[in-house]
């Protein structure tokens, strides 16, 4: 990634997270508007980032570790001012870029030369699957933001600036990202199956990170049945959301570096 | 009858949620043994890791190969029937079930295709020679007919040199500083932070030095001992050294400071493999039917039959290994795939917003 561009994302975030905790302790609504404000630019030049390696290596930057996390920040900042926006909600961008932040610090650290893609990379589906895959977790990991704040909060009478008691909002969050997230993970091993045929001719092989994602599916199915059939809300349904979490993050990180598979060239 | 069966209690137990929840998370903790414990290594791998009695304990339950294990397949098969059960029982196409009717049947669909994938592929090898013609293929030890023949005319490997820079590691033992500098002779570096300068007098592919004049010269022009000739000034004073790539530990000359330690990269060239291809002709009854580079992702199908490029043998260029796949349970598969996300997408997005303009 450019490092002039890197740099501008990362002051960016930061400067959101400022304004964001500003926002929240002083309850100046102005501040959170201007938070908005910085995160969306910083997310422009998130993007542009992203596009200017896409342009230099001739190929999507999505291959190895350092890249995926590029990606993973960017679609978490994406997914969240449209939560924002949609539910009208600040408190958890505090949170939030603080995870950007951390997930672009770890990138810093890690290889960034551009290599090659290898052959069984080499596919338009490469982009799809990736994308679907990380879009899906971002929004895994803002309702996992969102229920842990809702765990920390469940007790005390909590008021968002309108007035909406916060407990409520956050729990709706949590359900809305979830079954967002759901879908995106869905696509996620759908895509990866019709792209593994197309490239080995099977569909599926127990690969470990096929596994794991296949666990991660089970536990959000887990969620939502007991969230729809048997009323697990809130406490309960928070406590499900952080293990599905949990899950999404070894099958991301985990996986690659403890266990042995097709995916492991993600280093 | 068909009220005896539905109130009857198995059936009941069978399309239960309860169930439903108990077969998620069973299969969820095989699931994880299965990534956990390495699936079908060699009987040493687990004896070393695991000891004797507990590989007793894995074969007696298949633990070595979960995913084929009897119990695990019924466990798989209970979870389709339940599902399948479960969807009949709340089966309606109301505006508020219908999403949830695709999703559950979908499911059903998909694994009713994996066993058909299961009980109806063929999945097997065929090494072809560039000019050679194949209408059989290998599954482990038995061949197989195709009914038709398959001609490699071409096998094409691409490559890319990528060459790296050698480079000069300059590290200071007492001070956390490591900087690295491009070979270039003669060009003066000062290093940052320090007082050092710097300055890289010879190159010499080859090394090696005459006893008795201590005179150095190459012996080739291939890089088989490569060394450069370092003249650093520090503080201390001045001195000129030799490093080699070969043998880091080496440094032949006077040092100008202890305090430095100087590590010489040589970094040959790289070969990327970035795709291989093979160019397959088809003849059926004698005639061409098909031609079709294939390569990695991009397969050539005739009749049920999908040819994958594989593999290919470094060592002899004009071979190509094969992957033949004939799967009837695909189509079935991705049906399921639309199916649940037709569903999902309808009551997730589609019912909310429908409700809404409704009210």
């Amino acid at each position: 990634m450019n490092t002039l561009l890197f740099n501008i994302t990362l002051v960016s975030y930061m400067l959101a997270l400022i304004f964001y905790a500003v926002c929240a302790i002083f309850k100046k609504e102005g501040l959170g508007l201007f938070a908005r404000g910085i995160l969306i630019l910083g997310l422009f030049n998130h993007t542009a980032a992203i596009f200017v390696r896409w342009v230099a290596a001739g190929r999507p930057p999505f291959s190895n570790m350092y890249e995926s996390l590029i990606i993973f920040s960017w679609a978490l900042i994406l997914i969240y001012l449209i939560v924002e926006i949609i539910y009208r909600i600040r408190i958890l961008g505090i949170f939030v870029s603080i995870l950007a932040l951390l997930i672009l610090a770890s990138a810093s650290g890690l290889d960034s030369s551009i290599k090659p893609l290898m052959p069984a990379l080499q596919s338009n589906w490469l982009v799809i699957h990736v994308l679907v895959c990380f879009i899906g977790y971002a929004a895994f990991a803002i309702s996992f933001v969102s229920s842990i704040m809702y765990l920390i909060l469940y007790k005390r009478e909590a008021f968002e600036p309108g007035g909406r008691p916060l407990n409520t909002s956050l729990d709706t969050i949590t359900y809305k990202t979830i079954t967002f997230g759901f879908l995106f993970l869905t696509l996620g091993i759908i895509t990866g199956a019709v792209w593994a045929n197309r490239a080995w001719g099977r569909y599926w092989g127990w690969d470990p990170k096929e596994t794991w994602a296949l666990i991660t599916w089970f536990i959000y199915a887990f969620y939502l049945h007991m969230r729809m059939l048997k009323g697990w809300k809130e406490v309960k349904g928070a406590w499900v959301a952080i293990l599905g979490f949990l899950a999404v993050i070894f099958t991301y990180i985990g996986v690659n570096y403890l266990l042995p598979g097709l995916h492991s060239y993600i280093k | 009858m068909k009220h005896k069966i539905i109130n009857s209690p198995l059936f009941k137990f069978i399309s239960s949620v309860k169930l439903f929840i108990f077969l998620c998370v069973i299969i969820t903790l095989a699931l994880v043994l299965g990534t956990v414990i390495l699936q079908n290594a060699p009987p040493n791998h687990y004896l070393a890791k695991y000891g004797k009695a507990t590989y007793e304990l894995f074969k007696s339950f298949k633990l070595t190969d979960i995913y084929r294990a009897w119990w695990f397949i019924a466990l798989l098969f209970l979870l389709a029937f339940n599902i399948f059960t479960c969807a009949l029982k709340k089966f309606s196409l109301s505006l508020n079930r219908i999403g949830s009717t695709f999703i559950h049947f979908g499911i059903v669909i998909i694994l009713a295709g994996a066993a058909v994938s299961a009980i109806g592929s063929e999945r097997g090898l065929m090494g072809l020679r560039e000019g050679e013609s194949k209408d059989t293929f290998s599954i482990g030890h038995t061949q197989k007919k195709l009914g038709f023949k398959l001609y490699l005319k071409d096998f094409i490997l691409e490559e890319e040199n990528s060459f790296y820079r050698d480079k000069l590691i300059v590290e200071f033992q007492d001070r956390d500083i490591t900087v690295d500098f491009p070979i270039n002779l003669n060009k003066e570096y000062n290093i940052e932070d320090s007082s050092y300068q710097l300055k890289i007098l010879r190159y010499i592919p080859d090394f090696s030095m005459d006893i008795t004049t201590k005179e150095v010269f190459s012996k080739s022009d291939q890089p088989h001992n490569p060394a450069i000739e370092v003249e650093v000034v520090s503080p201390a004073g001045e001195g000129r050294q030799w490093v080699f790539a070969k043998f880091p530990g080496i440094n032949m000359g006077n040092k100008a400071s202890t305090n430095l330690k100087l590590t010489y990269v040589h970094q040959t060239l790289s070969t990327n493999i970035i795709d291989f291809k093979s160019k397959l002709v088809i003849f059926d009854n004698g005639e061409i039917v098909k031609t079709k580079t294939i390569e990695v992702n991009d397969p050539l199908q005739y009749k049920g039959y999908t040819f994958y490029q594989a593999d290919y043998n470094p060592d002899d260029l004009t071979w190509t290994g094969i992957q033949v796949v004939k799967d009837p349970g695909v189509p079935l598969v991705y049906a399921g795939f639309c199916t649940f996300i037709l569903g999902l997408l309808f009551t997730f997005y589609g019912k909310p917003f429908l409700n809404k303009k409704g009210r």
